[in-house]
């Protein structure tokens, strides 16, 4: 009885555990290169610790016009963040998956307008991502349709 | 102070699983899924943030009012003229525009808007018949519906459309949706950059205070510094942007606004089916800037040119349609004049992301 | 006389509820020292990340036995330096364009740019950071772990790995 016990215990733990751990890399789908519907930028998506954040890695203009050096984050709100570099900039930020191909509880900083919205993605296939961004709720918001792109793989770490 | 060294929680380790960036390896990429398509986007870079809700007053400094008297169709001719001053204009400017669809392939949005207009200074007991209608309160009840369905990267069509009810009746005694005004404009054009996007197209409108069918010109446009910009739907409006920052604008230019106002609540001109034709351009200056985050404050002030105030009337419920002139020179049934004002107009705003 | 007591009182009142709505009435100065940000070669041109790992432990870091949970009322971040490893083959700041230090928690709280530096002086060894404005970062030790994270924009290919050290000040409120 005891033995049976132990056993039922043990199955429900191991059963948990991978359900934790395929939810955890269900979610790792969102990692890799996407391109926004604009073609203007291009943003690899991460993760740090259990969340996942995009950051900007191409830009069709790298550099700005008036001063031909690197674009920064000119239109960021807090004066002091304005000479981050636009490229390398984590402008999808703090996602966690939720399940059902959907990130929540993410933000999206437009560096136009140094605006940051509310977030959701979710996968409608392997290779497209409807990112929507939203003010207080969602039905205020545009959704942008973002493509996986193929990323060419060069020496591996050691 | 406290000195917390290399405590033994530590992990400093790499992210990446796969390779570091050299930024040269996302030049030329393509699409992992094959054949993906980019769409243009109607978003134009710099352009004034479109509006999701506002709230706004538009209010106007006296001016004086030459009403016409009554001609009847069968000749007769009642109701004196009469001038008189009006010393305010004014009303709440109610609107919001939601997103229906929105996607790289189709963006929809339907929208509702409420204006009212209210004249003082006009009294009661005025001998003329129209003078005294505008003791009522004027009121527009609009839907409308904008696409934008764009073909390729470059190309799109754009169709607006709008049913407005006007007219000075009341909420208790609204009048019969058979006198909605149908406006609409569908376009085709180009967006060959982030910055540039103009397109061409036919409009029905009442926007010169009565119907007619009249090309259209879309162009929006900022300079490379994001500092100058235009947006035009001419001969709808026409501005000149200056982007102070991305959080406060100023623009210039003029605006053409009109509807036909049902004069429902007298049973005369009920009886004889009448309409005011109303059609102004203002010109002016708009101050626009971010109170915070997405809530936007816009301020507005300028010159109001009456370009017609008149009465007609509907052959058998339908519309005379003049065109200018050229189809038609039916003469109105009131022909009346306004002096022009100042105008003032202040709005809150909730913006679109 | 009873007018002075009655003012003393008052004003000691007044002391008090001030002490007691002030955002935590204890502060100190934590430095967290010698922490290592490992970037693994081989390192290409453009930006890449490291991440720290901090378990928070707020016993030690105030060096007092608080139990609490939220013991924390507010956080800012004094000073953050960062410095290239010394040794003789080891790749100075001339490699480094700009940096960003960021800070993440798993949880609710976002994700926070703490500090910048753009351009980089190659002469110095050890760079200060700018400092972001908005510098309220108490909540993220109220939480078990921090990602403390480094975004390194570094100018050309290099096949080894660099170490930076960081060296960060906190003053931390707390009642």
């Amino acid at each position: 009885m005891k033995k049976i016990i132990l056993t039922t215990v043990f199955s429900v733990m191991l059963l948990c555990m991978t359900a934790f751990v395929n939810q955890s890399n269900e979610g790792d789908r969102l990692k890799g290169v996407w391109e926004p519907s604009n073609g203007r930028a291009r943003v690899k998506i991460e993760k740090i610790g259990e969340k996942y954040f995009g950051k900007i890695v191409w830009l069709k203009e790298a550099k700005d016009p008036e001063t031909g050096n690197p674009k920064t984050d000119k239109n960021n709100p807090d004066e002091s963040m304005r000479d981050v570099p636009l490229r390398g900039y984590r402008m999808l930020k703090d996602f966690v998956y939720k399940g059902d191909d959907v990130w929540e509880e993410g933000t999206i900083y437009d560096p136009l307008n140094g605006s940051t919205y509310n977030c959701v993605i979710k996968m409608s296939d392997p290779n497209t991502l409807d990112i929507r961004g939203y003010i207080g709720v969602e039905a205020l918001g545009r959704t942008d349709v973002w493509k996986r792109l193929n990323i060419k793989k060069k020496k591996s770490k050691k | 102070m406290f000195q917390l060294t290399g405590l033994g929680q530590v992990d400093s380790t790499s992210i990446y699983e796969e390779d570091e960036e050299d930024y040269s390896m996302y030049d030329d990429l393509d699409f992992a899924e094959d054949g993906a398509k980019r769409y243009c986007s109607p978003k134009i870079e710099g352009l004034s943030p479109a509006k999701l809700i506002y709230f706004g007053y538009d209010a106007m400094t006296p001016y004086s009012m030459s009403l016409d008297s009554l001609k009847f169709k069968d000749g007769q001719t009642e109701y004196n003229a009469e001038e008189k001053e009006v010393t305010l204009t004014h009303g709440i400017r109610l609107g919001c525009n939601i997103p229906v669809i929105s996607k790289t392939s189709l963006v929809w949005q339907m929208g509702l808007n409420y204006w009212e207009t209210r004249f003082s200074g006009v009294g009661t007991g005025n001998s003329n018949i129209l003078m005294e209608e505008h003791s009522n309160t004027f009121r527009t009840l609009g839907i409308n519906t904008t696409v934008f369905k764009p073909l390729d990267d470059k190309q799109f069509i754009l169709f607006q459309g709008s049913a407005d009810l006007n007219g000075d009746y009341t909420f208790s005694d609204i009048m019969s949706l058979s006198y909605l005004k149908y406006s609409a404009a569908i376009l085709w054009g180009k967006r060959p950059t982030e910055k540039k996007q103009w397109a061409v197209g036919l409009a029905r409108t009442y926007r010169v205070g009565e119907l007619n069918y009249i090309p259209v010109i879309l162009y929006n446009w900022t300079d490379a510094a994001n500092k100058w910009g235009a947006e035009v739907l001419f001969p709808a409006r026409a501005k000149i942007r200056r982007t102070i920052n991305p959080r406060n604008m100023l623009l210039a230019g003029f605006e053409l606004q009109g509807q036909s106002y049902r004069l429902y609540k007298n049973t005369t001109f009920r009886n004889e089916d009448l309409e005011i034709r109303r059609g102004e351009i203002r010109l002016g200056l708009e101050y626009q800037f971010s109170v915070k985050d997405f809530i936007w404050l816009s301020a507005q002030a300028g010159y109001r040119i009456n370009y017609r105030y008149d009465v007609d009337r509907l052959e058998n419920g339908n519309e005379i349609y003049r065109a200018f002139g050229l189809l038609s020179d039916e003469p109105y049934v009131m022909e009346n004049s306004l002096s022009n004002p100042l105008y003032f107009n202040i709005s809150l705003n909730l913006v679109s992301p | 006389m009873l007018k002075t007591k009655l003012l003393t009182v008052i004003f000691g009142l007044n002391l008090l509820l001030f002490i007691s709505c002030s955002k935590g009435s204890k502060v100190k100065t934590a430095e967290l020292s010698d922490v290592v940000f490992e970037f693994e070669g081989p390192l290409f041109g453009g930006t890449n990340t490291a991440q720290y790992l901090y378990s928070v432990n707020i016993k030690e870091l105030l060096n007092e036995d608080i139990s609490e949970e939220n013991a924390i009322k507010s956080a800012t971040l004094k000073s953050a330096t960062i410095s290239m490893e010394e040794c003789e083959n080891c790749y100075g700041f001339e490699t480094i364009k700009s940096l960003v230090l960021s800070m993440v928690s798993d949880g609710e709280i976002p994700m926070k740019e703490i500090a910048l530096l753009n351009p980089v002086n190659a002469k110095n060894n050890s760079q200060a950071l700018k400092l972001a404005e908005e510098l309220e970062i108490g909540e993220f030790f109220n939480t078990d772990k921090i990602y403390w994270v480094l975004d390194a924009d570094i100018t050309e290919e290099i096949d080894d790995n660099i170490s930076m050290i960081g060296n960060f000040k906190i003053e931390l409120r707390y009642d």
